[in-house]
């Protein structure tokens, strides 16, 4: 009996074998088409039927095999083709009609099209196609669970026994049950369901509980959000999850098994039946398996949908057909389990790393991982990254490789803000964590957990406080009841995160949000409710200031919270300029009143619409429908109609009125002024140069920001009554301490003037000069002319800003280096094309390391060394490495350094922190010495001009309360709103596209100072201005008033 | 949990457990309930039923989900029927079925779209999605459209994450959904599903 069960099985691998060998070295074309849940999701469905007609009507006789999910979801739908003797072509978002193209050049003309192809599989390489398993998202993946998965076709056994499957139950079989436990106590398995035990050690228990009827449960009831790698292995490789069980059962002595399978999964649910039903006939379930006296059979149970059945002792009950509950434990399932028999239940990945482990030996997977995280682990990569898909990676692998390496980073180039692994029950992972190794200890350490391997990445428009409501609110959903604290704790947790993200919330409720957490954790029977406040705790913990900021400020930088803004736009602006206000103003032809709108919360109107790089446009929502609108160029138009407002002064009786000190007339410092002086109190503004304006006189061309517009918006500020005095450096023309004497309080903003060196030999050559300290000079005039060839290193605003000087004061030929990638340059994107457009050059990936003097105390040319993109740094770009040996040098005699600048603070003036800024609170932006504040480039470091006058209202708001903390004042700018312009939400959005701001043709205006932007026309920025959706139309948001 | 307790039934919808009120003669006949006779199809689906699931208490969450497939909810009958065959108090039956949010007790909609509200597909703008549809179809998730077209409900976690967001209509997964595509999605539900994606 036993013999011929034996050969019989031996006979079907054999024969596995032989059609395997046949498939990949016979004469037929084969055509892969990724067919697991995403990839007919994303089309595959429609993909196989188009491939069966065209194959038909090419006449080619090819096989189509569908196979599982090779887990990269970013680039369904996937088809392969493989010509036998040829290496396999691995295709990359395919349509019908790509489909088409590839079907005829790669089978019949054999040639496969590159620009389609992601990369080949195969010892040999096509010309122009790069191998498949380089490409970042493959490349640091060690598949082992997922050995199978996107490479067979999952509803074939044939093709499971042709890649060694069974090898391992085989060998097991061969082995003694205890034997079979010591290879996976040796491997370092541990559960992959979240728990992280040692496969093995419950596999003891188990083993050692008396009786004889056992049972083996595996647990594919994945209910995390954001969780689906045991799908993709049921669908792609079903096989290798029952091999698993199959070994467990022997080793614990189990004969019969469940798979409690979610009712979501139906195609999971079909490919485990159709296995089951193969394993029958080739002797692998049933009596006497593969001929031997271990007998073992399996039944799938369907689950029902409750995340609390992912929990052993509730998975049980709802098997046994019960409410899932979770009970106590002690008794512990491997003792006293399913029907009160000894119980192993396993997730779904760990019976699936067993095939292997049994095959290769144990010293083989312990080879991979951490010392006590051992092999591998599969992630579910999702959320806001470039390549979201399905990875298996050794455990020790970090965060950081994770997002960036193997992700590709953010979408659109954002920042990353935080990663949440583990779902409901995790936590989430700040970016200054990313170089935390994934393993289970030291997630446990940050707060997190493992989990079953769900790792979702967030960028700054997921609200942290609003991502903690969420899983709160599925927690306290999927609660079974059972126990209070977790019962009504999440509710009331929930209800309070209501609070908070709805604007209801005070500094209270953070404090009460973590005594419940603690009281949820504590008091509840099982896991969910004991994890359940792990993303509330974590959020708090390392996200405390979004909190603040939602229950003190009312504000949610992501813009996601509703109740607690306007519009996105407003909403991503520093300074909270009402641009849907303003907007439909204009469009109303109420040019006068858009631009007092302004006013009221940012006093550089002119300055902002040439100068900003207008982050409100990065979140307008119109963009999703075709662009987004171009604010700034609406507003230039509102300026240009050269409308004067004046702002009120508040009356203030003589008793409340203060005297207040600025120091830095820049936009920080005038803002801080206008401020101020609108709550009634007396202003002087003490600037070090000769004329008010700061880097917006001195630091920014006249070809961006002519001088004259500055010089309105200034006006405007000193027809208030600020009393500003030039020449008048605080520190050395007058002692700081005068001004704490004489004044009631006092605001800094001296900006950041001190240069960066380069740090290299012969930088003290003539002709080597810092570049803003070149851009004063060139204002004060006191640099008129440039000849001969410049080059600037750097590739911030400065130095784009030094290169376009430089030419327009006559130089030959003028060039940018910048040691990293056009991408990475902080600069924005149109100043780099304004700059090419005239002509000036750009060399990537140079690094300045010596200036070659002329003999003569000049400059002659600087010497450059070669870089390569290296490892991802903390900034989330990859950092430039030098290549050895390869140099460049660049004849000129005028070099411009434009790569940092650090602040200068007033001796006697605020202590400063490490990197030289001044130290601040963030809320008030009050510094340690009382009554003085600080704020702009001086506190951020080089920053832009609408950061600094944000600074500049915040800092005037708490000196108000600084000065009068009995007396809350009302700020007329935090008045409610009160539009009436019309619009009608019922009327289609106008189809009219983005307008395109005029500028000076390129090749006349690169030699002259005059402003290259122009605005545009009345009926121009009306149209655009009817662009904008009213984000805000009906929308009531909460007061920020004190109560 | 309160979404399952709107699911109870009301009292006079109860299983007739055979309580006789005082008094009452005409109810009386021995102490034998008269059970009330049982919708035809319910009737059919148990008559296979039965011979498929065995009378021991681990067939109940089975024979629910069976229940389910054939009606698009779980009639009272059928219930009725499942716990005499497992011999099991109605009440526990009421019991484990209200306590998954699989089972519904009201007649579903034509069709059934599905928003999934896992983290994925959250993070990736899913909750305004269903925010949305809820008020443009004047439903609350779990329930049905006064003209009986959809079903709206939510699931957490549908297992195709990197095409987030997700909405499921009668079954078709669609990705990358954003509120034009779902508009389609809705307007169409009612024409016959199109066999081949031309176009992808």
């Amino acid at each position: 009996m036993e013999t011929t069960l034996i050969s019989l099985f031996d006979e079907a691998v054999a024969q596995a074998k032989q059609g395997w060998q046949k498939l990949h070295a016979g004469s037929r074309a084969i055509v892969y088409v990724g067919s697991a849940t995403c990839g007919l999701a994303a089309g595959a469905g429609a993909l196989i039927v188009e491939a069966r007609r065209e194959l038909s009507r090419l006449n080619i006789d090819a096989e189509l095999v569908p196979v599982g999910c090779i887990g990269m979801c970013f680039a369904e739908p996937l088809v392969d083709i493989e010509i036998p003797g040829k290496p396999r072509v691995c295709y990359a978002a395919v349509t019908a009609a790509m489909l088409r193209e590839i079907l005829h050049e790669h089978i019949v003309e054999g040639n496969p099209p590159a620009r389609y192809a992601l990369g080949s599989i195969g010892e040999e390489t096509i010309e122009g196609i790069p191998r498949l398993f380089e490409h970042p998202f493959l490349k640091g993946q060690v598949r082992i669970a997922l050995n199978n998965c996107g490479l067979i076709d999952p509803t074939r056994a044939d093709h499971y026994l042709a890649r060694s499957g069974y090898d391992g139950l085989r060998r097991a079989l061969s082995m003694s049950p205890d034997d079979v436990i010591d290879e996976v106590m040796r491997s370092g398995l541990r559960g992959r369901g979240g728990g992280g035990f040692p496969t093995a050690q419950k596999w003891k228990f188990c083993r050692a509980s008396p009786g004889s009827d056992k049972y083996v449960i595996c647990n594919a009831d994945e209910g995390d959000p954001g969780a689906f790698m045991d799908r993709a292995v049921l669908e792609g490789d079903p096989h290798a999850v029952l091999e698993g069980m199959c070994i467990a059962a022997y080793a614990i002595g189990a004969n019969h098994g469940y798979i409690y399978i979610r009712a979501e999964y139906p195609l999971a649910i079909e490919r485990l039946r159709g296995a089951m039903d193969q394993m029958r006939t080739l002797g692998l379930l049933g009596e006497n398996v593969l001929g031997s006296d271990f007998s073992f059979d399996l039944v799938i149970k369907e689950g029902a949908g409750a995340f609390v059945c992912g929990e052993e002792t509730a998975l049980i009950a709802s098997i046994e057909g019960r409410r899932g509950m979770p009970q106590a434990r002690p008794p512990f399932p491997a003792v006293k389990g399913l029907f009160g028999k000894p119980t192993s239940i396993n997730n779904v990945e760990t019976f699936a790393n067993l095939p292997g482990i049994l095959r290769e030996g144990a010293d083989w997977f312990a080879d991979y991982g951490t010392e006590k995280s051992k092999g591998t682990k599969t992630f579910a990569i999702t959320g806001k990254i470039n390549r979201p898909g399905l990875i298996e990676v050794p455990m020790g692998m970090t965060l950081r490789d994770v997002v960036y390496g193997v992700g590709g980073g953010i979408v659109g180039g954002g920042k990353f803000k935080a990663a949440q692994t583990g779902g409901p029950s995790g936590g989430c992972i700040p970016a200054q964590m990313m170089d935390l190794p994934i393993d289970y200890e030291s997630l446990a350490k940050v707060g997190s957990i493992m989990g079953s391997g769900g790792l979702v990445v967030m960028d700054e428009t997921t609200c942290m406080v609003d991502l903690a409501r969420y899983f709160v609110s599925f927690t306290e959903n999927e609660s079974c009841g059972k126990c209070v604290p977790c019962r009504l704790g999440t509710r009331q947790m929930r209800m309070i995160l209501d609070d908070i993200c709805e604007g209801r919330g005070t500094e209270e409720s953070i404090a009460q949000l973590e005594a419940l957490g603690e009281a949820v954790r504590k008091g509840s029977l099982c896991g969910l409710g004991q994890t359940a406040p792990n993303p509330v705790l974590t959020t708090i913990k390392y996200f405390r200031d979004e909190y603040l900021a939602h229950v003190r400020e009312k504000h949610c930088a992501a813009g996601v919270c509703q109740p607690l803004f306007i519009a996105p736009c407003s909403n991503r602006c520093p300074s909270e300029v009402d641009v849907p206000a303003y907007l439909s103003l204009v469009a109303e032809n109420r040019v006068e009143e858009a631009l007092r709108s302004h006013m009221e919360r940012n006093p550089f109107p002119s300055v902002c619409a040439r100068v900003c790089p207008h982050p409100c446009e990065q979140r307008c929502v119109r963009a999703d429908l075709d662009e987004s609108v171009s604010i700034r160029g609406v507003k230039r138009f509102m300026v240009d109609a050269a409308i004067n407002v004046s702002m009120p002064v508040m009356e203030r009786p003589a008793a409340e009125r203060r005297r207040v000190a600025i120091v830095g007339a820049g936009p920080a410092g005038l803002t801080a002024a206008y401020f101020v002086r609108r709550l009634g109190h007396e202003v002087t503004v003490f600037e070090a140069m000769s004329e008010p304006g700061g880097m917006l006189r001195y630091g920014i061309p006249a070809y961006r920001l002519p001088t004259d517009e500055l010089e309105r918006d200034i006006a405007r500020i000193t027809e208030m009554g600020v009393k500003i005095v030039c020449n008048a450096a605080v520190g050395k023309d007058i002692p700081v301490a005068s001004l704490y004497d004489d004044f009631d309080a006092v605001f800094v903003g001296s900006g950041a003037w001190s240069d960066v060196t380069m740090g290299v030999p012969g930088e003290e050559a003539r002709g080597v000069a810092s570049g803003i300290e070149f851009l004063k000079k060139v204002t004060l005039g006191e640099i008129d002319k440039l000849d001969g060839n410049v080059v600037v290193v750097g590739g911030g605003n400065t130095a784009i800003d030094a290169a376009r000087t430089a030419l327009r004061l006559g130089a030959k030929q003028v060039t940018v280096v910048y040691r990293r990638t056009r991408e990475e340059m902080p600069v924005q994107p149109e100043e780099v094309s304004e700059a090419l457009e005239e002509g000036i050059k750009f060399e990537f990936l140079l690094a300045p390391i010596e200036v070659i003097g002329d003999g003569k105390g000049g400059a002659a040319a600087l010497k450059l060394q070669r870089m390569r993109l290296g490892n991802f740094d903390s900034s989330g770009r990859r950092q430039p490495q030098p290549i050895e040996g390869d140099f460049l040098k660049i004849p000129a005699a005028n070099i411009i350094r434009a790569i940092g600048q650090r602040p200068v603070v007033p001796s006697g003036g605020p202590p400063v922190s490490k990197r030289g800024t001044i130290a601040v609170d963030q809320f008030s932006l009050a510094t340690d010495q009382a009554g003085v504040f600080a704020g702009g480039d001086a506190v951020l470091g080089p920053a832009t001009a609408v950061e600094a006058i944000a600074h500049g209202r915040r800092a005037a708001e708490a000196i108000e309360r600084y000065l009068h903390p009995d007396r809350p004042v009302h700020f007329p700018w935090a008045a409610p709103r009160h539009l009436d312009t019309a619009f009608d939400p019922n009327v289609a959005p106008s189809p009219a596209t983005r307008s395109k701001t005029p500028k000076l043709d390129p090749m006349n205006r690169r030699r002259t100072f005059q402003e290259v932007e122009l605005t545009l026309c009345a009926a121009d920025a009306r149209g655009e201005a009817g662009r904008c959706l009213r984000c805000d139309f009906g929308k009531t948001i909460v007061s920020r008033e004190e109560e | 949990m309160s979404d399952s307790m709107s699911k109870l039934a009301s009292p006079d919808q109860s299983l007739n457990t055979g309580r006789v009120r005082k008094g009452d003669r005409s109810k009386t006949a021995g102490f034998r309930r008269s059970p009330k006779p049982l919708d035809p199809e319910v009737e059919c689906w148990f008559a296979k039923a039965k011979t498929k699931f065995p009378s021991t208490q681990s067939s109940m969450i089975p024979m629910l989900q069976s229940a389910q497939a054939t009606f698009g909810y779980l009639p009272r009958d059928a219930m009725q029927v499942i716990s005499r065959h497992l011999s099991a108090p109605a009440a526990t039956v009421e019991g484990v079925a209200s306590f998954y949010a699989q089972f519904r007790f009201e007649k579903a909609g034509r069709h059934r779209v599905t928003v999934c509200r896992g983290t994925a597909c959250y993070v990736r703008g899913s909750g305004k999605l269903m925010t949305d549809l809820q008020h443009d179809l004047n439903v609350a998730p779990g329930g049905t459209t006064a003209d009986g077209k959809i079903t709206l409900e939510a699931v957490s976690c549908f297992g195709a994450c990197a095409l987030a967001p997700v909405v499921v209509v009668d079954g078709t997964v669609n990705g990358r959904v954003n509120a034009t595509s779902l508009k389609t999605l809705i307007d169409n539900a009612d024409e016959p599903v199109g066999d081949v994606k031309s176009e992808a």
